[in-house]
């Protein structure tokens, strides 16, 4: 925005005083146009924070059925990790129920925001009577 | 104001804040897309959870060795749902689970006057 401002100021002075306006609606909107870029950013990433939800949730999903079927511990969470890129996975046996925990940590797609983050998680519980 | 004052004393700033006019008009617009898109997001999110909440009670339920709607039961509220129908036909067993609707929803909703309504699934076990 101040940039915007300056270069908007700087045109003004320059021109001669009848031509003070040419432009100034194409300025103007030079100066919305960060406001919609980052409008359309926001769309965007939360987009995304569906889409990777719902990969949590289908991997979630997918290990605590495979686990509940008595597969290989090791590598159902490898597939797990695999299906969503960064996730974490955590697996929890002492209870009645097999819980199957995915969870992510996803940042604004703009380099300023990386030190924004929010983790993104799908938990999914299976009886474990016939395991 | 500064049209009128324009015309009135000849010079050419009748153009002047047009462009923010129409960015301001955009806002309510910006506004509106932004949360049809989030609560679509919201609802799908929450969809998907009672789907594989109704997958897992109904596959509870197939191999209970006894009372498969207790142990359907169980599974929902494990999976925070709640069991809503429950029925044992034969080698079939069917289960509805329901959640509420996601709280931007619910809040979304309200702020227009509705009330949303619970979202449910159903889901089927038995030979095939």
């Amino acid at each position: 925005m101040p940039d915007g401002f300056r270069v908007l100021g700087r045109c003004r002075t320059a021109a001669p005083a009848r031509d003070a306006d040419r432009g100034s609606v194409l300025l103007e909107t030079a100066l919305a146009v960060p406001l919609l870029m980052a409008v359309a950013v926001a769309l965007a990433w939360g987009l995304s924070l569906a889409t990777t939800s719902a990969a949590l949730g289908d991997a979630a999903r997918t290990a605590a059925r495979s686990l509940a079927r008595g597969e290989d511990l090791g590598e159902v969470l490898d597939r797990a990790r695999a299906a969503v890129p960064g996730a974490q996975v955590v697996v929890d046996e002492s209870g009645a129920e097999t819980t199957v925990l995915v969870r992510v940590d996803v940042s604004p797609p703009v380099p300023m925001l990386q030190g924004v983050s929010m983790t993104l998680a799908e938990r999914v519980a299976i009886p474990r009577e016939w395991a | 104001m500064s049209r009128r004052l324009a015309r009135a004393s000849g010079d050419a700033r009748g153009d002047q804040g047009a462009a923010v006019v129409w960015t301001l008009a955009l806002i309510p617009l910006l506004l509106l897309a932004f949360s049809a898109s989030a609560v679509a997001g919201a609802l799908a999110v929450a969809r998907q959870r009672v789907a594989t909440a109704a997958d897992v009670a109904v596959l509870a339920a197939a191999q209970a060795l006894a009372d498969p709607c207790a142990a359907a039961d169980r599974a929902a509220h494990a999976n925070g749902t709640t069991l809503v129908a429950c029925s044992v036909e034969a080698d079939d067993v069917t289960v509805t689970v329901s959640r509420p609707a996601p709280e931007l929803v619910v809040r979304i909703a309200g702020m227009l006057g509705g009330d949303p309504p619970d979202l449910s699934s159903t889901a089927r076990a038995g030979p095939p």
